[in-house]
């Protein structure tokens, strides 16, 4: 057993032990760490915004721009800076409007360069994924996708609903539910297996990092 | 009955004391489970390796948070470790989110210090030649784009703040379809975007290290070959740790690998509660039942 010599590995340890003592019932410790983690996460990320990205990006251009007189430079630079500024106007509620700008930009530029790749991505390629299989009775990967095939198909008429689920079409989305919940059973225990992985990642700071138990 | 009501009213307090020791025991007694190798991990582990033959970099993506941290870390020291001792050109980068750049910095801190007494061939690792680390630029999508068009307009400086221009390891890399594969390791839906923006755009080869929760999402864009890989959770990681053991002699502290008996203990008790939680339903149903 070697216990760490680092204060931050025992605030860690602290807080590691506060945050499960929720599991036993809430109390003041568990929100203090609460709050801890949330101010550290929110702190972190200004300060890492601010020295990577509005003084390499912003600042720094914007100042050699003046000392060079690169006037076109330094318009290139301010402009994004100011729209992106106008979502400031968020906090001053007669002017909140002018925010609208850069959320107009933004969705323009979103939806264009989105909409070709994602079809391609999402839609056609796992529909050739589906169906665009050569069948080889002797193969069992065929039957594989035949299965899945039969899966997808099934799935699709369940969450049909322009058609009352009866006949043809209800005993389709039968066989659907089941490959849903199929499904569902397989992320249920893959949701477990993530969860428990947090646990021991704990546990074993707790027991390798602090305590020096685990070697 | 008087078991099964027992059960029916058993504090849940006392399960997660069970689940807690089901973990802290296999720890303490260096239990170790056999890690049997899945194709999605092998198949990563064979891409990856591949880019030793076209001298391509490889980027490491740490797309996550400290809250997933404990299944993701492990396999961005994995990759990390495979990459410089196989002398593939690694680009580190902490992802499209604040979060992941410091712990992108924790896989570069240990495994660098690691490697300096581990690795088999001997020779140091140099920055810039070896690896480089990118900043975090915010954008996300934007960033994905503007790597596709112009890396080093994107990336000007290194996260040390020196240029990318001076770093040889850059010289070959113009746009996303100069990298050799991308791996974006995330606990979040993000690896979809680098799949749509750097793969389908881009043609860059993407492979993904994911959370648990998400590992069901993703086969099916393995089966499309739309990922030529992934490493699922805990057990993914563990897979990789192993490979990297077998067949490239690295030896260092398999994070994921020990990880996984404990795993399995909990895996065992929560299906045993499971089923001991049914049967205790139906035979109070049954006797609830027949009273009535």
């Amino acid at each position: 057993m070697h216990l760490s010599t680092s204060i931050w590995v025992w605030i860690a340890a602290f807080l590691t032990l506060t945050i499960y003592s929720f599991l036993y019932k809430d109390n003041p410790l568990y929100r203090f760490a609460e709050h801890v983690f949330v101010g550290a996460s929110v702190g972190w990320s200004i300060a890492i915004v601010w020295h990577m990205t509005a003084i390499p990006y912003i600042g720094i251009p914007l100042r050699d721009a003046v000392i060079q007189r690169n006037w076109p430079g330094f318009i290139y630079v301010a402009i994004p800076t100011l729209l992106g500024s106008l979502y400031f106007f968020r906090f001053f509620p007669k002017q909140s409007w002018l925010a609208r700008w850069p959320i107009a930009v933004m969705m323009g530029y979103y939806c264009g360069i989105s909409i070709s790749p994602s079809i391609e991505a999402n839609i056609f390629a796992q529909v050739q994924g589906t169906i665009l299989t050569g069948f080889n009775p002797t193969s069992l990967n065929s039957w594989w996708a035949l299965l899945l095939l039969i899966g997808v198909v099934s799935t699709l008429f369940y969450f049909f609903f322009s058609l009352k689920h009866e006949g043809f079409v209800g005993k389709t989305s039968k066989l659907g539910i089941w490959f849903v919940m199929i499904a569902f059973g397989a992320s249920f225990g893959y949701t477990v297996m993530a969860r428990v992985s947090l646990l021991i990642g704990r546990i074993q700071f707790l027991l390798h990092d602090w305590l020096g138990i685990l070697r | 009955m008087k078991f099964w009501l027992f059960m029916d009213k058993l504090d849940r307090r006392w399960l997660f004391l069970l689940i807690g020791l089901s973990v802290i025991i296999p720890s303490i007694t260096n239990l170790r489970f056999p890690v049997t190798t899945t194709p999605p991990t092998l198949n990563l582990w064979n891409f990856v390796d591949s880019l030793k033959y076209t001298k391509k970099p490889l980027i490491i993506i740490c797309d996550y948070s400290p809250s997933t941290s404990p299944e993701l870390q492990p396999m961005a020291h994995a990759l990390f470790r495979h990459a410089l001792e196989a002398d593939i050109p690694v680009i580190l980068y902490g992802g499209l989110y604040t979060e992941g750049f410091g712990l992108a910095r924790i896989a570069e801190e240990t495994v660098l210090e690691e490697m300096n007494f581990h690795k088999a061939n001997g020779d140091s690792i140099v920055y810039g030649k070896d690896y480089v680390f990118l900043p975090f630029v915010p954008g996300g999508l934007a960033v994905i784009a503007g790597m596709g068009e112009d890396f080093i307009g994107t990336f000007r400086v290194d996260a040390r703040g020196d240029s990318l221009k001076l770093m040889p390891m850059m010289d070959n890399v113009r746009r996303l379809e100069d990298i050799g594969l991308i791996v974006d390791i995330a606990g979040s839906a993000v690896s979809r975007t680098w799949m749509v923006y750097a793969g389908t755009r881009y043609g860059t080869p993407v492979g993904v290290g994911t959370t648990a929760v998400s590992a069901a999402e993703y086969y099916t864009f393995l089966q499309t070959r739309q990922f030529v890989g992934m490493l699922g959770g805990m057990k993914g990681a563990a897979e990789y740790e192993e490979l990297n053991a077998k067949r490239l002699n690295i030896e260092v502290r398999k994070q994921a690998g020990i990880a996984m008996a404990s795993q399995n203990f909990v895996h065992l008790l929560i299906i045993f509660m499971v089923i001991l939680g049914n049967i205790s339903f139906f035979v109070l149903k049954r006797n609830r039942d027949r009273r009535s």
